[in-house]
């Protein structure tokens, strides 16, 4: 089955409203996306709570998408992005509202691997992933798109609503920032 | 090109998950509650209704017994009679009017007020 066909038959099982065929969708893409999730919340048990919650809102929402207006993918991933800007959005009047920064701070840091096998990484790869905590969340959440969820530039500017030029750029700034912070690390 | 590479291998190694069975299952446990929900609205609303119909009902009903009753044919009398306007009289009838309506819309409003009640409590 191609791509288009299994895109065909996901938004068929999407608007059916079942559960059966809605696990489907969730085996599909419940990697990739908690992958984008974890491009800003470096908590794993906050990023599963959220893809959880995305989820939700997806199955809320089946009746909404219009696949002439997006492709199921990109839905999926813009009603998750929503998820992450909200739960960011209430931490932080979390912060202002209790002047609980500390806390907050400590709640933000990383509750256990995000690696299948972390002793398994050889050292380039701790640097690459030490490279990349280190850029700014916006960076962050566009090279995760693109290389660890797979996106092509079109399907991320339809989920970040950018133009692609401005993607591309984005993305060509980001990996040359990680390359400098690589080469000082050398 | 190589930092591309390295990108997606990386990728690769991140903790495979499965929260399918979790997911499926509280979207279930989610329209479970939406459904008893529903439920509960529609008894709601049905009971609403009820209860401002019986509201009515008990206000025309008082409205049928008070014309069958003396102090109506009082009133009709004294007003018939106006030239013989006695202001005692009138303040007795008014009060009369005023307790009668008084009692009949307390009771009335019984059956609607504790609805309101169980509503409110039943939102909470």
């Amino acid at each position: 089955m191609n791509s288009f066909e299994e895109e065909k038959e996901l938004i068929y099982l999407l608007k059916s409203k079942d559960l059966d065929g809605f696990r489907k969708i969730v085996e599909v893409y419940q990697e990739k996306l908690l992958k984008f999730i974890l491009s800003r919340i470096s908590n794993f048990s906050e990023a599963e709570d959220l893809l959880q919650e995305s989820f939700f809102k997806i199955w809320k929402n089946a009746d909404f998408f219009d696949e002439k207006k997006s492709t199921l993918k990109t839905w999926v991933y813009s009603i998750t992005k929503n998820t992450i800007t909200d739960f960011l959005r209430k931490r932080k009047l979390n912060i202002l509202s209790f002047g609980n920064l500390l806390k907050l701070q400590g709640k933000g840091k990383i509750d256990g691997s995000v690696f299948e096998n972390e002793e398994s990484l050889v050292k380039e790869e701790r640097d690459l992933f030490e490279a990349l905590k280190r850029l700014k969340g916006d960076e962050r959440e566009i090279i995760h798109l693109r290389y660890f969820s797979e996106l092509s530039i079109k399907e991320i500017s339809e989920v970040l609503k950018m133009n692609e030029n401005t993607v591309k750029t984005k993305i060509k700034r980001a990996l040359e920032k990680m390359k400098v912070i690589l080469e000082d690390e050398a | 090109m190589k930092l591309e590479e390295n990108l997606k291998n990386l990728g690769e190694k991140f903790k495979r998950v499965d929260l399918s069975d979790v997911i499926i299952e509280k979207i279930s446990a989610g329209e479970r509650l939406a459904k008893s929900n529903e439920n509960k609205e529609g008894f709601i609303k049905a009971g609403e209704k009820f209860s401002v119909f019986l509201f009515f009902v008990l206000i025309v009903y008082g409205t049928m017994k008070f014309v069958e009753s003396g102090t109506f044919n009082s009133i009709v009398t004294f007003v018939e009679n106006l030239d013989l306007f006695d202001f005692r009289i009138a303040i007795g009838l008014l009060s009369e009017v005023i307790l009668y309506y008084f009692f009949y819309i307390l009771i009335s409003t019984i059956p609607l007020f504790s609805f309101l009640v169980f509503k409110h409590e039943s939102r909470q």
